[in-house]
């Protein structure tokens, strides 16, 4: 094979790459984890897919198509394939194709909705290619496979763009695709050079077939693609053909409301799904006037409140570790086996130890006695007031399963409750001049932290494990030094990045920091109860608070609450909200969400520009 | 259509003696801002156009500034947006004798909106008229205060012309620019999400210098690919030169991003690669500062000369 | 199999790309450091070792003894970096190894003690090469050509910019019709009616034949002077192989001429020399491997040749053939006239589509000649487009590589 032609990058490291745009579609689909919301895509509804930086948004868009689902080993994946039953299509909206939708120059050949018609309807195209290579691949025997797409690709010409012949001979879908990305190219500089030579656009025949076949409707030119796949693949009339356009956050408001039209209108044979991070569907308005409804024209999917493993992912982990899998240690499990390094459940355990801060004390009397002088020194008067009740109650009382239940009361109600702030305190409170942290080290402190961030939680294991074979080989714990300084460094970069959001940046960094300083001046400073402070409520009357605090959710500096069972919709008008656990490190707080306070408490001491 | 054949460095003592059919100047708000142009003697201008930002129109120096040009050149800045597709390539097309066999312009590019310089590139590319066009560029390097105020970022576009390939079936490369901003070519990259990243960063003018950018920069450089190329500043021949080299291997094959968040010189170089390798795409992050700091002349000034001539026939 | 690398137009000196390659802290602003080192990464991860180096000419910019001596000190390194024994390490003196100050003289004085002079800090430069020095003392003299040989190949070493001046504008080579003479009369004691066993290859350091520059309408007055008396030569006593350098645009032909064998011309480009402004953004530094697989019936010599191109920071990449001029793989040596090779692919695809419907490329090389393996991607594909009507067939693939090329016949033909 020619070494230029499809290069992957290699990695040294099984989580030296934190994206999953580039993973290969084997690699991709290896290290897949199947959760209950990537299923619920498959289905005849449109969906808006919220998630937020990292949350695995791409991952989910890219298995949807044809080509990576084929190669998922699972058994509805085989299902739907061997069945027909859908056809996933996944076109992203990249910044760098987003950018060129800006340009000022190119938008002077026509208005600027024609322009973006035109251009996205290149993308799909091509996209829609891949999956019918895909469809040949998996649906047409080897022999007949290139005149089948031979004949594929005339009769996809043919309605493309008429009578009129390409510059070559096309053969296959692949040269066919490169063909219409090549088209859009030269359009792109045919326009530029006619903006600044202020004469006529002069293209080829079929160059203008193209533009006029393109330029017309939105994403027909893959609605006559998909008739004459059907024909040629002789493929079942239940077939349903989705769309998923990710990154959608790239595209203007103008864009999504043109887009937006796809929710609403019924275009045979297809759903859409858009992906998009939280608050970034920007309108629910469409070019008819009748805006979009939630539950009837689409239904939401909100991707970070919780990953629910399906049962069949959930069962073939128990089966092959011995014990139910997590998310996150699923997700080490799959990459590290993927680059042929044995390990166990037990395995990240291993590496980096018990955490001292969150791991639970066992429930009985001596450990609740050797941690009652930290309650009297660190705990407010009403938690201290109900420990010695408690207390109190243990040792006037002399029947066993009494005690038992009372020291059952004491660890549930107090001491599992302030024993992480306790901890945490006493350890930050032991920094003094160049002594480093330990706080944040440990298997559940580095889960909390990470959250359930596939890219977040891939970073970090990337630098606490640059190699990671030989770790595994060597059996040895990570310092809690070296763990602490990892979280650390990858939390105060984490906060520097907002500091490049769009327009707000400034702002939105001065009011992390703001609430994170807050919150950290009430859990070290003063006394501290079970129930220590770490997310805002915010309402309607907050209205900036709420827009700033809508931007921290898109781009993964803060979460919100779902007090209900509604975990598909997000809050809008008021809700509660935290912090990005990754942040805990930086501002010295526990990985937890904590009691809400009012903006008031903290925001006046600061002015936000926004 | 006419091709770039190529990037030099010029003494600027050479082009202090060339008479030019049309000189670019910017009148902006830094004091380095018309360093250049005081060296220059008006008449060795046939056409001297001067443009002045709308956007800084109030601060006191860009009205200093202004003075210079009004009293000393007898000539008054013309207004313009810094992001003006074809109007730069507008007034130069106005100016230039399209019956010549060949027209020089000197451009101070030392406070020029890159929408401008990138707009004269692409006039010198396409525009009908002489068979060669020679572009040279003065660049006046800047003292920066110590503390430079952070920059709110509006939005990523890219700058009109260098639009590149951006087939969304390929990988891409992105190639960074860094300079004494640590969080932009972070955030671009978070948005961005290359397939491969390199990075490239002036030498300055000191030890000092470089080891602040690489210090600033070492979040983003923890995660480039490959090992950071430190480029000359005062060298656009040499910038030009290597950033050619670092995307050849790409150009065609994957989608070519250059964000230049550098220093003008290595944006400059940035453009001309990518006139030369029409794939590639050159990103523009537009922000702006929380206020406009002044920035004043130092001792290092670089120049070099483009050639763009009549492109007859292909290239091998 | 024999595999000769080719690093040319070094240039150490100030107009080298890199720190390690001027000498000894000469000032520069390029900054860049690390050149040998993605050199040795290159060969360490491609496992490639050689047998042969070859560095044709413009070791040095300006011939000074202090660049001969960091020159020879790079190419020991690139020698021990492929495993390349010392007396297998051939180098060419090119115009810019030409010590000017002493030609100045020579010409001045019109003595012809000066005349030997001008190659002396190459002489001394290539004594820390055992049995060079001979070599070398060799070029500088008439007729300015030495034999080196080992069981597989004569490596044949020319000195074409042996009269070389500064006033010389271009500076291109010549063979003077005297040395080639003496080169006439060696190959004739050497190859005079013996049937030929090794592969012969002649190292020099300018272009017999005047080539393409980086566009069509540049003409090339640089190439060597006599170069097609010497051509006549070469192909005369069935040389397989011509390396050179001097031109800093990589470059490949097959001179094919009637009656007689072919011979590879391969233009190496420039190993480290810091391009010009013409050239850069165009055309990068190239390093190759040429493998010689062996000898055909028809007694020439084929193989293939494997090129590198430097990118800062990331290395050498395999080149491309837009930007670097040459493709990564470059197959030579089984040339045919088209008529022969498309009655041969004829008959192989018929014989390969009788028993299956759908053929790769590979199916159709299996061929016991071996001619078609070695044919250029443009060649096959070209030929293809004159057969498909003919045989009713459909190529299916990437016209950018013969590996995806399938051929299957039109199931619509009558």
């Amino acid at each position: 094979m020619s070494p230029v032609m499809e290069m992957w990058p290699t990695f040294s490291s099984p989580f030296e790459n934190d994206n999953a745009k580039y993973l290969n579609p084997s690699d991709i689909a290896r290290t897949f984890i199947a959760t209950e919301d990537f299923w619920r895509l498959f289905s005849e509804k449109n969906h808006v897919i919220f998630g937020t930086r990292g949350s695995g948004k791409t991952a989910l868009g890219r298995m949807v198509s044809h080509d990576h689902l084929a190669l998922l080993n699972h058994p509805k994946a085989d299902q739907y394939i061997e069945d027909k039953r859908y056809i996933g299509i996944y076109a992203p909206a990249r910044l760098n194709w987003v950018s060129g939708l800006r340009s000022q120059l190119l938008l002077q050949a026509g208005s600027e909705r024609d322009y973006f018609i035109l251009r996205f309807n290149f993308v799909v195209a091509r996209a829609f290619l891949v999956s019918l290579r895909s469809c040949l691949e998996r649906y047409v025997t080897p022999e007949s496979r290139p005149d089948a797409e031979y004949a594929l690709v005339k009769s996809v010409l043919n309605v493309w763009s008429g009578s009129v012949p390409p510059p070559m001979d096309i053969y296959t879908l692949k040269g066919l695709g490169k063909e219409i990305a090549a088209c859009d190219f030269r359009l792109q500089r045919w326009t530029t050079r006619s903006f600044y030579r202020n004469d006529e656009l002069a293209i080829s025949p079929f160059d203008r077939e193209l533009l006029t076949t393109f330029g017309t409707n939105l994403v027909e030119p893959i609605t006559v693609l998909r008739d004459v796949a059907q024909e040629s693949l002789d493929l079942p009339e239940y077939t349903k053909y989705i769309l998923a356009i990710d990154e959608m956050e790239f595209l203007s408001e103008e864009h999504q409301v043109i887009l937006n039209g796809l929710l609403r209108a019924d275009t045979p044979g297809f759903v859409f799904k858009f992906i998009t991070a939280p608050y970034c569907h920007y309108s629910l308005a469409t070019e008819t006037n009748a805006p979009l409804i939630e539950g009837n024209d689409y239904e939401n999917v909100y991707i970070d409140h919780g990953r629910y493993l399906d049962a069949h992912t959930r069962n073939e982990l128990q089966q092959e570790f011995g014990r139910p899998i997590s998310f996150q240690i699923a997700l080490f499990l799959k990459r590290a086996t993927a680059s042929g390094i044995t390990v166990t459940s037990d395995t990240l355990g291993g590496l980096l130890g018990a955490s001292e801060v969150l791991e639970p004390l066992p429930v009985n009397q001596e450990t609740i006695r050797a941690f009652r002088p930290k309650v009297l020194n660190h705990a407010n008067h009403k938690t201290i007031t109900r420990f010695e009740e408690l207390w109190t109650r243990l040792f006037r009382s002399h029947n066993a399963k009494e005690q038992r239940e009372t020291v059952r009361k004491i660890s549930d109600e107090v001491v599992r409750k302030i024993k992480p702030a306790i901890v945490l305190r006493e350890k930050i409170a032991g920094l003094a001049g160049a002594k480093k942290g330990t706080a944040y080290s440990g298997l559940n402190m580095v889960l909390a932290c990470t959250e359930s961030n596939p890219r977040v939680l891939i970073r970090t294991l990337n630098m606490l494990f640059p190699n990671l074979s030989q770790a595994v080989h060597a059996r040895s714990i990570v310092s809690q030094i070296a763990q602490d300084e990892s979280l650390s460094t990858l939390s105060q970069r984490f906060l520097d990045n907002a500091l490049a959001v769009p327009e707000v940046g400034p702002d939105l960094h001065r009011m992390i920091k703001a609430l994170g300083e807050h919150f950290r001046s009430k859990l070290h400073m003063g006394r501290v109860g079970t129930d220590t402070v770490g997310s805002i409520e915010v309402t309607e009357s907050d209205g900036d608070i709420l827009r700033l605090i809508k931007q921290a959710v898109a781009w993964g500096f803060m979460y919100p609450h779902f007090k209900d069972e509604k975990r598909d919709v997000l809050p809008t008008t008021s809700g509660e909200f935290r912090l990005a656990y990754i942040l805990a490190p930086h501002f010295q707080l526990l990985p937890r969400r904590g009691r809400p306070i009012r903006p008031s408490t903290v925001f006046p001491q600061i002015s936000l520009r926004f | 259509m006419r091709r770039l054949l190529h990037v030099s460095d010029l003494d600027l003592g050479v082009a202090l003696g060339t008479a030019y059919d049309i000189g670019l100047f910017a009148s902006g708000y830094e004091t380095r801002a018309n360093s250049l142009a005081t060296r220059f003697s008006l008449e060795q201008f046939a056409e001297p156009l001067v443009f002045g930002f709308k956007e800084s129109n109030a601060v006191p120096q860009r009205q200093r500034n202004d003075e210079f040009y009004r009293n000393k050149w007898s000539i008054e800045p013309e207004i313009l947006s810094a992001e003006a597709p074809g109007a730069i390539a507008g007034a130069l097309q106005g100016k230039v004798n399209t019956g010549a066999d060949e027209v020089r312009i000197f451009l101070d590019i030392s406070s020029m909106s890159r929408s401008w310089y990138a707009d004269a590139i692409n006039w010198a590319r396409f525009s009908p008229g002489p068979s060669r066009i020679i572009l040279d560029f003065g660049y006046q390097s800047g003292i920066y205060p110590d503390v430079y105020p952070s920059r709110t970022v509006a939005e990523t576009t890219t700058l009109s012309g260098f639009e590149g390939q951006s087939d969304v079936r390929l990988q891409t490369v992105a190639i960074m620019g860094l300079g004494y901003d640590p969080v932009t070519p972070h955030a671009v990259l978070e948005d961005l999400q290359p397939d491969l990243k390199y990075a490239f960063l002036a030498r300055g003018t000191s030890p000092a210098a470089l080891a602040l950018a690489l210090s600033l920069n070492k979040a983003t450089l923890d995660e480039i690919d490959g090992d950071v190329v430190i480029l000359p500043l005062m060298s656009i021949q040499e910038a030009y030169r290597s950033l050619g080299e670092m995307s050849l291997p790409h150009a065609g094959i994957r989608n070519v991003v250059f964000v230049p968040l550098g220093p003008k010189p290595h944006v400059l170089a940035s453009l001309l690669v990518a006139a030369k390798n029409e794939e590639i795409t050159c990103l523009h992050v537009k922000g702006s500062h929380v206020a406009f700091t002044d920035v004043l002349p130092a001792f290092e000034v670089t120049a070099c000369s483009v050639v763009f001539e009549a492109d007859n026939c292909e290239s091998q | 199999m024999l595999r000769i690398a080719i690093c040319s137009d070094l240039h150490i000196g100030d107009q080298a790309r890199e720190f390690d390659l001027r000498p000894g802290g000469a000032p520069s602003y390029a900054g860049q450091t690390g050149y040998l080192e993605y050199f040795r990464r290159c060969i360490d991860e491609n496992a490639i070792s050689a047998d042969i180096l070859v560095v044709s000419g413009d070791i040095t910019d300006k011939a000074q003894p202090s660049q001969f001596d960091h020159a020879m000190n790079v190419i020991a390194q690139l020698a021990d970096t492929l495993k390349v024994q010392r007396d297998c390490v051939f180098v060419i003196p090119g115009n810019h190894d030409l010590n000017w100050d002493v030609a100045e003289l020579a010409i001045q004085k019109k003595e012809p003690f000066w005349q030997k002079f001008r190659f002396a800090p190459f002489i001394n430069g290539l004594s820390s090469f055992d049995g060079t020095v001979t070599r070398a003392s060799k070029l500088a003299d008439p007729p300015h050509f030495f034999l080196a040989n080992n069981a597989l190949a004569d490596m044949w070493c020319f000195n074409s910019a042996a009269y070389d001046l500064p006033e010389t504008k271009p500076h291109h080579g010549r063979i003077r019709e005297a040395d080639r003479q003496e080169l006439k009369s060696a190959l004739e004691a050497a190859y005079g009616g013996a049937p030929k066993e090794k592969f012969r290859l002649f190292v020099t350091h300018h272009h017999p034949r005047p080539q393409p520059d980086l566009y069509k309408d540049w003409p090339d007055f640089s190439g060597m002077v006599n170069g097609e008396s010497l051509m006549d030569l070469l192909t005369a006593y069935q040389f397989d192989v011509i390396l050179h350098g001097h031109k800093h645009k990589a470059w490949c032909r097959s001179e094919n001429v009637a009656g007689q064998n072919p011979i590879a011309i391969w233009c190496s480009g420039s190993f480290s020399l810091s391009l010009g402004p013409l050239y850069a953004g165009s055309v990068g530094n190239v390093w190759h491997l040429m493998e010689l697989h062996g000898l055909s019936e028809a007694e020439n010599a084929y193989g293939v040749v494997h090129s590198w191109a430097f990118a800062p920071g990331q290395g050498w990449l395999p080149s491309r053939p837009v930007h670097h001029a040459i493709d990564h793989v470059t197959p030579f040596g089984k040339v045919a006239d088209r008529a022969a090779i498309k009655q041969l692919m004829r008959t192989e695809i018929k014989t390969a589509l009788k028993s299956k419907s759908l053929i790769s490329w590979e199916d159709v090389c299996a061929e016991s000649s071996g001619l078609l393996k070695y044919q250029s991607g443009s060649v096959v594909w070209g030929i293809l487009e004159e057969l498909k009507t003919d045989l009713e067939l459909r190529p299916h693939g990437d016209q950018d590589s013969l590996d995806k090329l399938y051929i299957s016949r039109r199931k619509d033909a009558a």
